[in-house]
C-alpha cells in the first residue's frame, strides 16, 4: 500500500514537472517570438527615415543640425542591443523626430508636401505598432519572469536553465508620438 | 490563467456542440422515419441515413467554410489593401500584433448600423467584419477598441464557438421551415392526423432547440472578458467605453435581419434587440459592461473626435 501511494506521489511530481516546464518553453518561444516583432517593426521604423531627411532637406537644407541629429540617432537606433539599450535609443530617436516635426512647422511647402504627410503618417503607424508589439512581449516576459520568480516552478525553471528576460521599457504612447502637427 | 481556462472550455464546448447537434439530428431523423413509415425497419434505415448524411455535410460545412458563411450573412467585402479602409486596416494589425495572433482577413459590410463581428476556425483561420456604419461613426481610439474586443474573441477561441452555432443553428432553423412547408403542402391524406401532428410538434420544437444550441455557445462572461482582454490590449479602455455607448444609442438600423449571426457582433443589433428580450439574451447588457470598462478607466472619459468621411473611404464603399 505504501509502495502505491509512493509510487502516484512521484509519477504526479513527474508529471507536474513536465507540465511546468512545458509551459516554461511556451512562454520563452512566445517571448522570442514579441522580441523579433518589435524588431520588424523597428527595422520598418529605421528604414523610412532616410527617405524623410531626405525630403526635408528638399525644403530645409540649412536645417543641418536637426537632420544630422536625427541620421545619428537612427544610427544609435540600429546598432543598439539587448531590450534596454534598444528602448533607450528609441526613445532618443523619438526625440529627434519630435525636434525635426517642430521645425517643419515653419516650413508651409514642406508641410504641405504629399511625401512628407505620408512619411510622416507612415512613421505614427509604425509607432503604434511598435507599441502594440512591445505590450505583448511585455505581458510574455511577465508570465515568464513570474514562473521563474515563484515557488514550486522556480524548482523546475533552475533545472531546465531558464533565465528571466528583460522587459522591453518605452515611454508609452502618448510621449512617443510623434508629436500631431495641426494643419 | 483566466485566458487558458476560457480557450479550454471553448476547445470542449466546440465538441460539445457538433455532439448536440447529431443527437438532434439524429432524434428529428428518428421521429419522421416513424411517422412516415411507422416501424418499419428497412424504411427507417433508410430515412436515418439520410438525415445522418446531411448531418455530415452540414458539419463539414461548418468546419470548413463556417466563417465564409458567416461574413456572407453580413454581406461583407474582403479588404484587400491597406488604401481601401487604412483606419481598420491599421487597427486590426495593430491589435493583432498586441494580442500575438496572425492578423485576421478583414471584411467591411456596406451595412449602416454601426457594429462588427470576428468569425472564424482558429486564429490562423478567422475574420474580422465591420459595419460601414461602425468606420462612420468612430475615431481611431474608438475603434481600436472595438476591434481589440473583435481580436480578444479570436484569441479566446470563441469565434470557432460562436461561429459553429451560428451555422448550426441556422441550418436546424432551415430544417424546420422545410419540416414545416412540408406538413402544409405535403400529400394530405398519406397518413393522416399523426403525421401532420408529428411534423407540426417537430416544428414547433426545432427553433427553441436552435435558441438553446447559441445558448449553450454563449455565456456573458464571454463578453466581459473580451471586454476586459480589449482594454489590456490597448491600455486605453476608455476607448472602448466610448465606443459601446455609441453602438448602444445608435439609431441607424441593419440593413437586413441577420438573426443567424446576430449573436456575434460585438452589440446585438437592434430588430434582434426588440425581439429577444429573454430567452435569446446572449449579451450583458451594455450598461453592465460600460460599468466595468468605466471602472477600468478609473473615471476618464474618452472624449470622442468626430471626423468626416474620407475620400478613400468613400472609394472604398462606394461599390457596396
Amino acid at each position: 500500500m505504501l509502495i502505491v501511494i509512493i509510487v502516484v506521489a512521484i509519477v504526479a511530481l513527474v508529471v507536474w514537472a513536465l507540465v511546468t516546464y512545458n509551459r516554461l518553453v511556451r512562454l520563452n518561444v512566445s517571448a522570442e517570438e514579441g522580441e523579433s516583432e518589435i524588431d520588424v517593426q523597428l527595422k520598418r521604423r529605421h528604414d523610412l527615415i532616410p527617405n524623410l531627411v531626405q525630403t526635408v532637406k528638399g525644403y530645409a537644407a540649412h536645417e543641418r543640425q536637426t537632420l544630422e541629429e536625427v541620421t545619428e540617432a537612427r544610427g544609435a537606433a540600429i546598432s543598439a542591443h539587448g531590450p534596454r539599450e534598444q528602448a533607450a535609443a528609441e526613445g532618443a530617436l523619438s526625440q529627434a523626430l519630435g525636434r525635426l516635426f517642430a521645425l517643419a512647422e515653419s516650413y508651409p511647402d514642406l508641410k504641405a508636401n504629399q511625401n512628407f504627410l505620408e512619411l510622416q503618417r507612415e512613421l505614427t503607424a509604425t509607432e503604434d505598432r511598435i507599441q502594440a508589439a512591445r505590450r505583448f512581449y511585455n505581458t510574455q516576459v511577465e508570465a515568464l519572469n513570474t514562473k521563474i520568480q515563484s515557488l514550486p516552478s522556480k524548482i523546475v525553471a533552475r533545472m531546465g536553465n531558464f533565465s528571466e528576460r528583460e522587459f522591453f521599457e518605452l515611454e508609452d504612447r502618448a510621449d512617443a508620438e510623434v508629436p500631431s502637427v495641426a494643419f | 490563467m483566466l485566458l487558458d481556462d476560457q480557450i479550454r472550455r471553448n476547445r470542449w464546448k466546440s465538441w460539445a456542440l457538433f455532439a448536440g447537434f447529431f443527437v438532434v439530428y439524429a432524434a428529428i431523423g428518428a421521429a419522421v422515419s416513424f411517422a412516415l413509415a411507422g416501424w418499419e425497419l428497412q424504411s427507417n434505415v433508410v430515412v436515418f441515413a439520410i438525415f445522418a448524411a446531411v448531418a455530415i455535410v452540414v458539419v463539414g460545412f461548418t468546419l470548413f467554410m463556417g466563417d465564409d458563411m458567416a461574413v456572407a450573412v453580413a454581406g461583407g467585402r474582403r479588404v484587400t489593401d491597406r488604401k481601401q479602409a487604412p483606419e481598420l486596416w491599421d487597427a486590426v494589425e495593430t491589435m493583432s500584433l498586441a494580442a500575438g495572433i496572425q492578423t485576421p482577413r478583414t471584411y467591411i459590410s456596406p451595412d449602416p448600423s454601426p457594429n462588427a463581428f470576428a468569425a472564424g476556425r482558429s486564429e490562423r483561420q478567422a475574420l474580422v467584419c465591420a459595419n460601414r456604419g461602425l468606420l462612420e461613426l468612430l475615431d481611431k481610439e474608438e475603434l481600436e477598441g472595438v476591434i481589440a474586443h473583435e481580436i480578444s474573441h479570436v484569441r479566446n477561441l470563441d469565434v470557432r464557438l460562436m461561429t459553429y452555432a451560428a451555422v448550426l443553428a441556422g441550418s436546424i432553423a432551415l430544417l424546420s421551415e422545410f419540416v414545416l412547408r412540408g406538413a402544409i403542402w405535403g400529400d394530405s391524406d398519406s397518413r393522416g392526423g399523426i403525421v401532420g401532428l408529428v411534423v407540426v410538434v417537430l416544428a414547433a420544437l426545432l427553433a427553441p432547440i436552435a435558441a438553446l444550441l447559441i445558448q449553450l455557445a454563449i455565456s456573458r462572461r464571454r463578453e466581459f472578458l473580451a471586454d476586459a482582454s480589449a482594454a489590456d490590449l490597448t491600455r486605453y479602455p476608455h476607448g472602448l467605453a466610448s465606443a459601446l455607448r455609441q453602438l448602444a444609442s445608435s439609431q441607424a438600423p441593419p440593413a437586413h435581419d441577420r438573426n443567424a449571426i446576430a449573436h456575434l457582433y460585438i452589440v446585438p443589433p437592434r430588430m434582434f434587440k426588440e425581439k429577444a428580450a429573454g430567452l435569446f439574451s446572449t449579451h450583458p447588457p451594455i450598461s453592465e459592461r460600460l460599468a466595468r470598462l468605466d471602472g477600468l478607466a478609473g473615471g476618464q472619459v474618452h472624449v470622442h473626435r468626430p471626423r468626416a468621411r474620407t475620400a478613400a473611404m468613400e472609394q472604398a464603399l462606394g461599390a457596396g
